[in-house]
Formats: C-alpha cells, structure tokens, sequence
C-alpha cells in the first residue's frame, strides 16, 4: 500500500468495521424477523459497500470474498433464496471472517494460510447457495471487476432520476405521498412522472390506511444531493427510495430494476419518462459479460442509491480524531485551571468589576467544560448490542437457551470508559451464561421458564453509571465458596463473613467454584481480571445473588475520567478534593464529652451510626486541630461514611491528574489537581475511603451499624 | 356485450377524501357498488383528498374492471384535479380517467 494512500485505508478500515457491526445486528435482528425487506436491504448494502471501497484499494482478496456474500444476500434480496437460520448464522460467520481481514488489514499483516482456508471453506458453503452458473462466476471475481464500459458510461438523462415506493405504514405515520412530491416540485422543476398503481388491490381487499403507491419520476434541478435526498429524510425508513443523479451510471439504473423488478414494465416506464433512451434500454438488456452484482463496484459507488439513502444521517456527524478531542479536553483542564487563577486574583484584588467579570468567565468555562465533555460521552447501547451475537453464539454452543434482555442503552458514558468496559462485561457475561443460567432441564425442575433471562442494564445514580449484569439461574453457593476461599487459604476457617465479602471472594486470583472447567470460563482466570480492570476505571463492582433466584454483577464507574466537579476541604494548611456528586451533607463534628477519654470513630446521625475517619490521622498530618471540626458524609455505593476535616472550602471545578506510580500504594487518594494558585491538591478516592471506613467499623459496632444496602 | 344496454348509476362523493375518512368511505363504497351495473363517481363535491383518497378511488376502479363493470370518475373538483394532475394520472390511465365534463364543467 503506497503511503499516499495510508489515509483514505484507515476510513476504509473505520467504516468497514461501523459496517460490519451493522451487519451484524441485522443479521440477529432477522433472526426475530425474518423477510423485513429493509433488514435485508441494510445487510446488501453494509456488503456492497465494503466490496466497493475494498475495490478502489484493490484489496482483492477482501473484494472477492464479499463478492459471493453479496451475491447470495442479492438472491434474498430478490426473494430467491429464503434467509434461514442456517444461512443467517453462515452469514454471520462470513461476517466474522471479513472482520478478520479487516484487522489484518489494520495490522498491516496479510492473511495467514489458515485464516485463507477458513475463508475459502465459507466461500465453498456460500456459494452452495448460488446457482451452478453464478457460482462459476463468483469464483473468478476479481476477472469481472473491470465492468464493461457501457455500464460505467453516464447516461444522456440530463434529470434527476427518483424512483419511491412508498411503504404501507407510511400513511399511519402521518406522512402523504402527495406532500413529499408537492415538496419536491418546490426544489425544482418535476420533468415527467409516473405513478406506479400497480400494487394497489381491488376495493373488497384495500386497507384504507396501508400505502400501496409508487412514483418514478423525472427531475430537473440543480440542488445538491443532500438536498434532493433531504426531502425523503421522514419516509426513509419505511420506503424503498432511488434517488440517482443526472448521468448517473447506467449500471445504477440496472441495479435499481434488479430491487424493483416485481414492478413489471419499469423499463417502458423509463423509456417513456425520458431517464434512459432506448440504446440505453438495449444496453441494460446485454450486460456484456459481468453479471449484474459486480458490476457496480467500481465507478458504480458515486451515485449508488445505498450510498445516498446512508449520506444524510453522516452528514450531521463528523468524524473526529480521538487525539484532537483528548487535547480539547486538555486544553480545556488547563483553562479551568487558569481560570481559577484569575478568579483568585480578582477576589484578593477586591475590585468588584474584576470579581464579575472573572466570574462571568468562570461560569463559561463551566460551560465550555461540560459542552467539551459530552463530546466525549456515548450511548453505552452499542456497546450493549455486541452481546446480542455473544450472547446467541455462546448460547448455541453449550446448548441452552437464553434471552437477552437490554436496557438503558441510551446511558451515555465517556468513552475511553465504553471501549475498556467491553472485555470485563463479556467475562461476566459469559460467566452468567456458563455457570450461571442453569440447563433446561434443571431450570424446568426448579419451576422456572426454560429459557433463561439475561439482563444487561445500565443507568445513572450520583455521579456514577451504574451497569448490571443480571441473570435468573442458579445464584452463587455461598457454602461452596467459603470452603474454597479456606481450600486456598484465602479466608481463615473460623471467618465470619457477610454475604456480600463472601461474594466478593470471587474476585480474588485464582479462585473457581464451577467443578467443570468449561472452554468458556472457569478456569480462575478472569473474574479477578475483571475487577482489576475496573479499579483501573476508577470503579467499583460487586455481586448480589439469592441462590436459585438469579445473581446481578454490578460495575460502577465514574461518569468521566477527566474533569469532574469537586469540593474542597482543607486540613491543616494541605487542601484535599472529593467529588461534589459523592457529598451528601456537611455537619459539624459534636464536641468530645468531657468523660470520653478517647475519641470514638462513628457519631450518631439523627439515629443512625455513621462511621467516620479523620483525614488529619489518614494523611498524619501534624498541625494542630481546629477548635471545632467538619464532617463531610460521603455515600459510595449505598453506604454513607464520614470525613472529619478542618475547613470546608467549597466547591472547585477539578481536572483530575494521575498520581505516578510512586503514590500507587498510598490508601485514599485517586489522583491530584492543580489550584488557581498553583498549589497541589489531592483527590481523596472515596469509594476506598468508604470501603476502609465501614470495613473497619462493622466488626466493632456490630448489631448497631445501619449499613445502607442490606446483604441478601 | 351490448354497452348501451347497461345502466350507469352515478354515487357521489362528498367532503373529505383523505386518510381521516377512508375506511369510511371504502366501507360506503362497496355497499353503494353492489350489483353489477356501471358507476359513475361524482366527485365534483370532492374538498380534499390525498394519497389515500386517491388509493382508495383506483381501488375502486380496479374492483369495478374486475368484475367486467366500467367505472367512471366524473366532475372532479378542483382538489382532485389538482391531485391527479401533480400525479399525472390523466395521462397514464388515458383520457377517461376523469370524465371529459370535467373540462367543461369549470
């Protein structure tokens, strides 16, 4: 690949994979419904559209293996092969195997021997597909790719040529044919129209409300595409729309009545619209000798129709540089920094004007600032939607049936987060599935459906998203993994353990309660990976399970890694940050009663115990106390904690910092930032604060302690 | 068949043509087009109608040529002219797709 050409490869790459996951979930999606014509459609499409762009780079290999894809997806398309599930999952795989490439590709390797066999093995069973004489075809692809040059030549149509079938449900959904098209007369000038009725039944059988109408028609205007297309945008959906440009390809018009060929006659009908002449009709009748599915990949792409119905949903989104975001993300950090410098400066300078107008620049940065992060910030859904083939695949192989069940999609969350919350999450999940979810028989033994549930869910709670991984089989053996825990020395054997330590026993190396090791999980390998990966996110994740009843995951994560709202407190002359998301109230700390000689560590909140720890002892800081003290009461994951520190200080936008390595072993703190002065301060990290605090009060104030989440 | 010999009924449609009214007036439409004579439509009191009206009409007409009856769209108002003139229908379904005192009647 010669360098000029390395830029245009990495869209290729991107847009492949985008296509190949499109694929993928219409795939299963046909698996509930099959013959939805345009599930169909966006499979042809995501195909032709990668053999088109593999084209212009001349990755033959790539072209020629989509080619026998799309070949068999055109023969569904046209409703001459029935889409099965044997097909479908074939298709998958073929899928799979494209996505391999693509890495390859990616990796600058090629591919290797075994990967090629594999793709000729797929390529062997999908061309079973095809008929004898197609098959012969498909096998020399790369000999037809050069299309004849009659269909690459623009044809003498000088109009727009757009073809609508509209869908039945248009007219449901408040949309009237006659409105689109009195639209489009207002972008130009409609040359010649033909209404196809065809479809329209008798009288006795018409559904008033269903759409049975068509229109080709030819259009005189000089808008842009976008523009043309635009007028579509609401039917879109649900209509079958054409739209090709003056001089397009004639080999676009061919591919146009192959999709359309139940409506007899649309050669005449373009004849007598003036699109194509009749030499053009004639040469659309002798295709020379490319059949009609490789024709169009080269040239073919500027104008196809499938490309035009994607244009303007991208047109409204950008593709960025994750490396240009990172840096306004930085860029941002440092403005929030120097803004607090300014605002500090102003304040001491004690000029009202200066104060206002700092602030009015602080309150835009804010702005900024959040406008800047949501850039960053996904719908977790995608994600999501990649265990729908997990889930169907790892389900087919060890033989059970399991449902998935997805919800909160639209959570949004940062990104870096989504792209490492995948490897962790498919752990879990396949743990659910393989451990978890029991076999039928069982599962029908012990009274409940034969097919399993899977749950993945996700949502917001206090600065925090939440994702759950939840399942209805057998639950964890709690007596099972306390005597592996004592087994492997991980616990003493006369240990008393709450539910939630005993499940989170799981999460220790090395640790494996299934007695059979399976391909997918139970070789203790794994969970304590998981949560490893997630300590590193700066989150959290525990286990909740009623055995017999089912067992939830719960992952939480910090709704951004790099900028967050603070509070600040101070203790001694040091300042320390914790999340304002993470603070429930500020109360100050009782005086010590005369007769207690030593402090207790917990106080009495309105009639329950809280626990607390004093920064001034957690980071031994030496000067002296104050005279009276604040507690911060932080709540983490259900359970509420307090910290004792000297001063409140208020609220301080944060731009968090990594703490290098040296400070990894130091309890309590998360990260540091930088303030308006130019001082440190360090970011307490609450969830373990909380965790140490009620840790190391629960054993003490046993049968007193209102811990807010109850272990069943 | 001896066409001069068949009685031609008129049925008239009135108001609304649109997706609002269409079930109604399907429903309308089949019992008023019992019985095996010719229709005339008078849609001359046409006020408005749409791509269903205009499904629902050539429903109508592909029910009426079905069972070998001539079914003749007459008068119609300047909505539905208007309609299957941006359609174009005059010309495809020939000259009698609307009656010819259509020209004359405005």
């Amino acid at each position: 690949m010669s360098a000029e050409h390395e830029d245009p490869l990495q869209t290729f790459i991107a847009e492949s994979r985008e296509l190949l996951l499109q694929m993928e979930e219409a795939l299963l999606d046909m698996e509930s419904r099959p013959n939805d014509p345009e599930t169909i459609n966006a499979i042809f499409r995501a195909a032709h559209t990668i053999k088109g762009s593999a084209g212009l780079f001349g990755l033959d290999h790539i072209v020629a293996f989509t080619h026998v894809a799309e070949s068999v997806l055109d023969r569904v398309r046209n409703n001459e092969i029935a889409l099965d599930p044997g097909l479908g999952a074939l298709l998958l795989k073929a899928g799979d195997h494209l996505g391999q490439l693509i890495e390859l590709l990616a990796a600058q390797a090629s591919p290797g021997a075994a990967i090629q066999a594999d793709g000729q093995a797929l390529q062997a069973r999908l061309e079973s597909y095809l008929d004898a004489a197609l098959a012969a075809d498909a096998k020399q692809p790369s000999a037809d790719k050069p299309a004849t040059t009659a269909d690459l030549a623009a044809v003498n149509n000088p109009h727009w040529h757009i073809s609508l079938r509209f869908g039945p449900d248009v007219l449901r959904h408040g949309m009237d044919p006659v409105s689109i098209l009195r639209y489009l007369a207002t972008l130009g000038e409609i040359a010649a129209l033909h209404c196809v009725t065809d479809a329209i039944p008798s009288l006795a059988e018409i559904d008033p409300e269903a759409c049975y109408l068509g229109v080709e028609l030819a259009f005189a205007s000089d808008r842009t595409p976008d523009e043309i297309n635009g007028a579509f945008e609401f039917i879109r959906d649900d209509c079958l729309i054409h739209v090709l440009p003056p001089g397009a390809p004639l080999d676009t018009y061919r591919r146009m009545i192959d999709t359309l060929d139940k409506d007899a006659g649309m050669q005449a009908i373009l004849l007598a619209l003036g699109s194509l002449g009749p030499e053009e009709i004639a040469a659309l009748n002798h295709p020379g000798d490319a059949p009609a599915g490789a024709a169009s990949m080269l040239g073919g792409e500027v104008a196809e129709p499938s490309v035009k119905e994607n244009k303007s949903s991208e047109s409204s989104l950008i593709r960025v540089d994750a490396g240009k975001l990172d840096q306004l993300i930085n860029l941002v950090g440092e403005l929030i920094i120097a803004g607090a410098g300014a605002s500090m400066v102003a304040r001491n300078s004690k000029l009202p004007a200066l104060i206002e107008a700092t602030t009015l620049v602080s309150r835009l940065v804010e702005d900024v600032r959040d406008s800047a992060l949501t850039l960053r910030m996904v719908q977790i859904g995608a994600t999501f939607n990649r265990f729908r083939r997990v889930v169907r695949d790892v389900a087919k192989e060890i033989g059970k049936d399991i449902a998935l069940d997805i919800r909160g999609g639209d959570t949004e969350l940062d990104k870096t987060v989504v792209e490492k919350i995948g490897d962790p999450l498919t752990h879990i999940v396949r743990n659910s599935m393989d451990h978890g979810i029991e076999p039928a028989e069982v599962r029908l033994a012990r009274g409940k459906p034969a097919t399993g549930q899977l749950r993945l869910n996700a949502f917001h709670e206090s600065g925090s998203i939440v994702i759950e991984v939840s399942d209805d089989g057998g639950g964890l053996n709690k007596a099972r993994i306390l005597k592996k825990a004592i087994e492997r020395g991980l616990i003493g054997e006369s240990q008393a353990l709450s539910d939630k330590e005993i499940f989170n026993l799981v999460f220790e190396p090395g640790f494996s309660t299934a007695e059979q090791v399976s391909k997918l999980s139970g070789r203790g390998v794994g969970m304590d990976v998981v949560k490893r990966n997630i300590m590193a996110l700066r989150g959290t994740v525990d286990i909740e399970s009623v055995e017999g009843v089912g067992t939830t995951v719960r992952i939480r994560l910090p709704l951004t890694l790099a900028i967050i709202d603070g509070f600040m407190v101070g203790v001694g002359n040091a300042a320390y940050v914790l999340p304002l998301d993470m603070v429930v109230e500020c109360i100050e700390l009782p005086a010590l009663p005369a007769s207690e000689q030593t402090a207790p560590d917990y106080l009495n909140l309105r009639g329950s115990v809280l626990p607390f720890v004093r920064l001034r002892e957690q980071f031994e800081v030496s000067a002296p106390p104050p005279t009276r003290e604040n507690v911060v009461v932080v709540q983490y994951a259900g359970q509420r904690a307090g910290l004792v520190v000297d001063r409140l200080m208020g609220e301080f936008q944060t731009v968090i910092k990594p703490l290098g390595k040296v400070f990894s072993q130091i309890r309590g703190i998360g990260g540091s930032t930088i303030l308006g002065s130019g001082e440190v301060a360090l970011i307490l990290d609450i969830p373990g604060l909380v965790r140490q605090v009620t840790q190391q009060s629960q054993p003490a104030a046993t049968g007193g302690t209102e811990t807010c989440t109850s272990n069943t | 068949m001896n066409e001069s010999a068949r009685s031609s009924r008129d049925i008239t449609i009135s108001g609304e043509l649109t997706i609002y009214t269409a079930s109604e007036w399907r429903d309308r439409l089949i019992g008023e087009m019992a019985g095996t004579d010719d229709i005339r439509l008078q849609l001359a009191e046409v006020a408005e109608i749409d791509s269903a009206g205009l499904q629902l009409l050539l429903a109508a007409k592909r029910l009426a040529n079905g069972e070998g009856r001539q079914l003749e769209l007459a008068n119609p108002s300047a909505a539905v002219r208007g309609l299957f003139d941006l359609v174009r229908l005059n010309e495809q379904l020939g000259s009698d797709a609307l009656h010819q005192e259509s020209e004359a009647g405005q």
